[in-house]
């Protein structure tokens, strides 16, 4: 009886912590990704992950720092095993809030990110975002500082040559 | 900069992340936790029976190889639903005396698309839910088909996305039964699904192409690294007679950590690399490359046991703990196109970070490991 209440406590916990943090994770995929379905998959298989090591995730006292690692890491992985796209049937539904004036200026944007590769995209998420060093963008991404540096580098100036050409109006 | 960096935050933060899908995450969660208990054990199996001797069990594990007679299976069907069946229904049939069935559905706010179904005993009613997955399969072009799977009391469920040049596919197991998996419809897409025994070893899985009216006579096939209690994966297809990559089986590597012996053996065949070790097993596809590297990396880290890649310039890499020792340096070894370098940690404990060296001794690369 004891271990079920735990149990119980745990999933209550791991329910609070979820939807506290839910929108950040979401964000944080959609930046990575550009796709808001896939920012939600990213989303929903990292705090699935999370939870299947719930106890280890409290153990490392830092469970945002956790759960934002496996985001990138899912990401990443995507990737990795080619397994990159997922099928969505049917059309995600966006949100009324979504929908408003700011979309055009929120496609512009997403839009350059997605002229980006994939490991650009996430110096620049990681950097000017989540407002990592280059040295914790580095550890996140597992490579060197140099080649953040010289990734950071490249993905400002295409984005500054798709603002100066206006190729995204 | 810190234009960007406003614009990246106000964009983002204009995204509606909508509410949080909890009880989908945590059934998701716990079948997450289900496989890694899975493999955990067919992992400690293989290291069990090299460490006791038993190279037969061994073998036996290697699964491709396994005799092709076990009368002990139970006989399987498989055929898309029946007149009546419940909606979303994408494939149903028998393991021996009992019925099954999986489908699909929309659950939950936001729509996810969940299994549903269940493995039904007639005679004493007993049911086992295979609704235990929220997300859907996988798909790429370049697949056949991608597959979602788990294991729930000792049963595998496969769910396939099937790609549309694909007429239908044959399944074989090593046992001589086989299948043919006609794709089926739910939900806009097109899925097929199986389900077997765990410990039901498959030969193959056949895609013929075509369409929904006709076959075009080509086929692909992929040959899953398959062992019992380890749900295969169906990542490299081999076109029709192009030549097999040998199976080669080689130790990569062993020793002993907080008393307790570990080993690393890659497997090498038709389905790419696949490593069993203490705590578990990873594979990657096809080409026998550990793609998308430029640096060296390690990933698939379990309790204890681990192992990384690297590039061909690393002679050695030292693994840093959190306590800020170092553990003797590992050197890479050659599998296929991949150079993989095993390691075990003390204390059940991830290493902190990775150091990769040069034979001249030089520093080329360090980085943190990546968890879970």
């Amino acid at each position: 009886v004891k271990e079920v209440a735990m149990v119980a406590a745990a999933d209550e916990e791991f329910a609070e912590f979820m939807r506290a943090r839910w929108p950040s994770m979401v964000r944080l995929a959609y930046g990575l990704t550009g796709d808001r379905g896939h920012a939600e998959d990213v989303a929903q298989a990292a705090f699935a992950r999370a939870y299947a090591s719930w106890s280890r995730v409290q153990r490392a006292g830092d469970p945002d720092a956790y759960v934002r690692r496996i985001v990138i890491n899912e990401n990443r992985s995507r990737f990795r095993k080619r397994r990159v796209a997922e099928y969505f049937p049917g059309v995600l539904p966006e949100s009324a809030a979504a929908q408003g004036a700011d979309l055009s200026e929120r496609d512009d944007m997403m839009a350059a990110l997605g002229r980006l590769g994939a490991r650009q995209r996430a110096v620049v998420v990681l950097r000017y975002y989540l407002g990592m060093s280059e040295a914790e963008t580095a550890a996140a991404l597992n490579c060197s500082v140099g080649t953040v540096k010289s990734q950071a580098s490249r993905a400002l100036a295409t984005l500054r040559a798709l603002v100066t050409e206006g190729e995204l109006r | 900069m810190t234009e960007l960096r406003d614009e990246l935050t106000r964009v983002l933060r204009a995204v509606d992340a909508g509410q949080a899908p909890v009880e989908e995450t945590m059934r998701l969660g716990r079948v997450i936790r289900t496989r890694r208990r899975v493999a955990i054990a067919a992992g400690a199996l293989a290291v069990i029976a090299a460490v006791v001797g038993f190279p037969a069990l061994a073998h036996h594990l290697a699964g491709p190889r396994v005799p092709p007679v076990q009368p002990k299976d139970p006989v399987i069907t498989d055929t898309p639903p029946a007149p009546g069946a419940s909606a979303g229904t994408i494939a149903q049939g028998t393991i021996g005396t009992r019925r099954w069935h999986v489908g699909l559905q929309r659950e939950g706010t936001p729509p996810a698309t969940c299994l549903t179904g269940a493995v039904i005993t007639p005679a004493t009613g007993a049911t086992t839910d295979l609704g235990l997955a929220c997300t859907l399969p996988p798909v790429d072009p370049a697949f056949p088909a991608g597959f979602t799977s788990f294991a729930t009391s000792g049963i595998e469920v496969q769910l396939g996305a099937v790609a549309p040049n694909v007429a239908y596919f044959t399944l074989k197991f090593t046992d001589g039964q086989q299948l043919k998996l006609i794709p089926v419809t739910s939900l806009g897409h097109r899925y097929i699904a199986f389900v077997a025994p765990v410990n039901m070893p498959i030969a193959s899985l056949t895609a013929h192409m075509g369409s929904v009216h006709s076959v075009s006579g080509q086929t692909v096939t992929a040959i899953p690294f398959s062992i019992p209690g380890r749900i295969p994966d169906f990542q490299a297809w081999q076109r029709q007679g192009q030549p097999l990559p040998p199976r080669i089986t080689t130790p990569i590597g062993s020793g002993t950590v907080d008393g307790k012996p570990w080993q690393v053996t890659a497997y090498q065949g038709p389905w790419g690399i696949c490593l069993v070790f203490t705590g578990g097993g990873e594979c990657t596809t096809g080409t026998g490359a550990f793609a998308n590297r430029t640096d060296v990396q390690a990933w698939g880290f379990q309790p204890f046991v681990g192992f990384g890649d690297a590039t061909a310039d690393v002679a050695y890499v030292k693994l840093t703990m959190p306590d800020g020792s170092v553990l003797p340096k590992f050197t890479p070894v050659k599998v296929g196109n991949a150079r993989l370098f095993p390691f075990a940690a003390p204390g059940n404990r991830t290493p902190k970070r990775w150091t990769a060296f040069s034979a001249s001794g030089a520093q080329l690369a360090s980085g943190t490991f990546q968890t879970p």
